[in-house]
């Protein structure tokens, strides 16, 4: 079939695929493991804000640095959404006992979920919304005999940032700690003075601007769709498990060990089984690490 | 006064008179003949009684499939306006179309509901399929069941006319097959007569639609002597896909061609990914270039090749009053690419209608009449002639078209081409 794998813009392509699932899935993890509820509106705000990233990049009004501008600007103004998202729909729920605040964020989220859809739909229509390494004037590079859209290497290293960022966040803050001391044990953290509320509404503002990051790079990488968010949060949550949900870099982890396995058993065994194989990765995960990669 | 004076006075007088008279006489006669007339043309038109056609369908106007067809809801409206605005009297009987679209999601369960319900409560005379045979198939025991005829859109394959069904049928000609009908058949002859390619790669989705012109495609190229040097079929992925894999099999290979068999917003997927990844064939060749496709790729959809049923320069039958439509609903071909389909379906009905009361005046508006003639159809449609086969399907066939400058242009067979093909 192949001629001689060209193994290292394979493995390239690999983490950038493994990159995007992990940040899309890092947003969607600290919410599930700081404010113990299932965020399913998380991939319908990462293709919201890519469609606010893909309207503003092609707006003509505005030269190139301005867009720019507005489109990082998209980072912060998902974090106050989030804010108050948390604080309007969430944290009534959190007034109930875990299972139940739990199984009600599932309904609300979900709700959430259906009305961005339709109120996209309706307002910006059903197509796809995608933009081009070229219209943004990032060129493909070859760089020892790797050929690459500058673009994807722009992408992977925000994501590198991202991470670090979070991860400095939440080893050196205040409210890092207050997060990590929540997740590993609530009612200790309580006792300590961490201020649940306060914590909670500010993780989900990081849940959501991660979401926010996720879809401007994904608007510029595939695609975005109303209908497409909601198997981004499927993903998002195969990423999680696969990557374990104890410690905040279970879905890097995940993520690039999903986007591994679908790249390189697509190339090496099938790509028809490709999807297979990644849930009997996952599978057999769970079998011997019932916790994830990651342990706590 | 002389007495000659006198008669040319008299005889001038005795024409004025007659003219004066006849003139009175006209215009007397003419609105009493609007005052006995009228009313008896007002009573004709009130005596007529109304024979409704219910026409029931669903539309994805959500899900993963509603890039693809959710607007068909604005040209059916468009349509039956313009229909039941030109009073059509069929067998001494006003015949009205009312067309139900009903939302399926995507959902192929969803569909399988409303069908039902469009068959059994709501009792439509017509049905008409939604996207992808995939739907179609499940939609086939709901018909052969409750004995409605159901019109395939966009909606074709092999095992759907081998089963002996009597109340389905398409304009379509049967595209799975290998030979002059296959879905890319005059794709591959423009590429015999330009003799340019020596290697194709296929990808395409596992799915009945895209599996059909794949399989048919491969048959066809190796008929024509091209090598096929890569042939997978993948499966759908409709939520984010990515193809690295594929990408890094095909630009080790590099083909001369990558035809490409699965929806148009995927494979504007794969031809963007793949430009990221550097690998650019000499042509792309897409089955399908409708919703994003051509938004999503901009200028590097220039030069990729696909197939469609009718283009603007087109000039069977009707086609003036398809583009006014198309106006009205504020839809535009390039991105609703199967809305002919739906225009050609419509034609049919109307056809249909007319052929069973001339057939069966006793009965001319039964679902058993009216299926019986849409099984006989030989008329005349915007894409062409259509002559509906015994099986059920049809003859409507398609044509390769290029994208060049951002427009899309009809490049074969040579008397509908309005562009010249470019190739390497």
């Amino acid at each position: 079939m192949a001629a001689a794998p060209p193994l290292a813009e394979l493995v390239l392509n690999s983490l950038l695929l493994g990159g995007i699932y992990a940040l899309t899935s890092l947003g969607f993890s600290i919410v599930f493991r700081v404010v113990g509820i299932l965020n399913l509106a998380h991939g319908d705000l990462v293709m919201v804000s890519g469609l606010f990233a893909y309207l503003v990049f092609t707006s003509d009004l505005m030269p190139f640095t301005i867009r720019l501008l507005f489109v990082i600007l998209l980072i912060p103004l998902f974090a106050a959404f989030g804010l108050a998202f948390e604080r309007v729909l969430i944290r009534p729920l959190l007034r109930k006992p875990p299972n139940e605040a739990l199984l009600s964020s599932v309904l609300v989220t979900l709700g959430f979920s259906l009305v961005l859809q339709d109120v996209w739909a309706n307002s910006f229509g059903t197509l796809q919304k995608s933009i081009t390494s070229e219209s943004l004037g990032l060129p493909i590079i070859t760089v020892a005999g790797l050929t690459v859209a500058s673009s994807r290497l722009l992408a992977l290293l925000f994501i590198v940032i991202a991470s670090i960022l979070l991860f400095v966040f939440v080893r050196k803050s205040y409210v890092g700690k207050a997060m990590r001391a929540i997740s590993q044990d609530r009612e200790a953290a309580m006792f300590l003075g961490v201020n649940l509320p306060n914590t909670s509404m500010i993780t989900f503002g990081l849940g959501t601007s991660l979401a926010a990051v996720g879809g401007i790079l994904l608007v510029i990488i595939q695609s975005v769709a109303p209908f497409s968010g909601l198997p981004l949060t499927v993903k998002a949550l195969a990423v999680i498990v696969l990557g374990g949900t104890g410690s905040m870099i279970g879905p890097l982890i995940g993520g690039i060990a999903l986007g591994s396995a679908e790249t390189l058993s697509a190339f090496f065994i099938d790509p028809y089984w490709s999807p297979g194989i990644a849930v009997i990765i996952l599978v057999a995960v769970l079998l011997l690490r019932p916790t994830g990669l990651v342990r706590r | 006064m002389k007495a000659s004076s006198k008669r040319a006075v008299t005889t001038i007088a005795a024409a004025g008179i007659s003219i004066a008279l006849l003139v009175v006489g006209l215009v007397g006669g003419y609105y009493a003949a609007i005052a006995t007339t009228s009313p008896k043309i007002v009573e004709k038109t009130v005596e007529l009684p109304t024979q409704t056609i219910k026409i029931g369908m669903t539309i994805s106007k959500s899900g993963p499939f509603a890039p693809l067809d959710s607007d068909y809801d604005k040209f059916n409206k468009a349509w039956q306006d313009w229909i039941n605005g030109q009073n059509m009297v069929i067998a001494n009987k006003r015949v009205k179309f009312e067309v139900t679209s009903l939302d399926d999601s995507s959902d192929a369960a969803k569909a399988v509901q409303l069908y039902t319900r469009l068959a059994t409560q709501d009792k439509v005379d017509i049905l008409v399929s939604p996207y992808s045979a995939f739907f179609g198939l499940q939609l086939i025991p709901i018909a052969e069941q409750n004995q409605v005829p159901l019109i395939m859109a966009e909606a074709s394959t092999a095992t759907m006319w081998t089963a002996g069904n009597k109340w389905i049928m398409t304009s379509m000609v049967p595209y799975w097959e290998k030979g002059l009908n296959g879905w890319s058949a005059t794709y591959f002859d423009m590429l015999e007569k330009n003799n340019w390619p020596k290697t194709i790669a296929f990808v395409g989705w596992d799915i009945p639609w895209a599996g059909d012109d794949h399989k048919s495609s491969v048959a066809l190229a190796q008929k024509m002597g091209l090598q096929v040097i890569y042939d997978v079929l993948l499966q759908p992925n409709f939520a984010n896909p990515d193809f690295t894999a594929q990408i890094t099999a095909l630009k080790g290979l590099n083909p001369d061609i990558v035809y490409l068999s699965m929806f148009g917003p995927f494979s504007a997927q794969f031809i963007k990914q793949a430009n990221d990844q550097g690998f650019r064939p000499k042509e792309w060749h897409s089955i399908e270039f409708g919703a994003a496709f051509l938004p999503t790729l901009g200028s590097l959809a220039n030069g990729v090749t696909s197939e469609i049923f009718w283009t603007p320069n087109f000039s069977f039958y009707q086609t003036d009053i398809f583009k006014q439509l198309l106006n009205q609903a504020g839809m535009d071909w390039r991105v609703w690419q199967w809305v002919e389909l739906r225009m050609i379906i419509f034609q049919m009905i109307v056809q249909a209608v007319q052929d069973s009361a001339i057939r069966n005046p006793a009965d001319s508006f039964s679902k058993a009449s009216i299926n019986d003639a849409l099984h006989k159809l030989q008329m005349m449609t915007i894409s062409g002639p259509l002559i509906v086969q015994s099986p059920g399907y049809g003859t409507v066939g398609l044509v390769p078209i290029q994208i060049q400058n951002g427009n899309i242009v009809t490049i074969w067979p040579t008397n509908l081409a309005d562009a010249t093909y470019v190739h390497p």
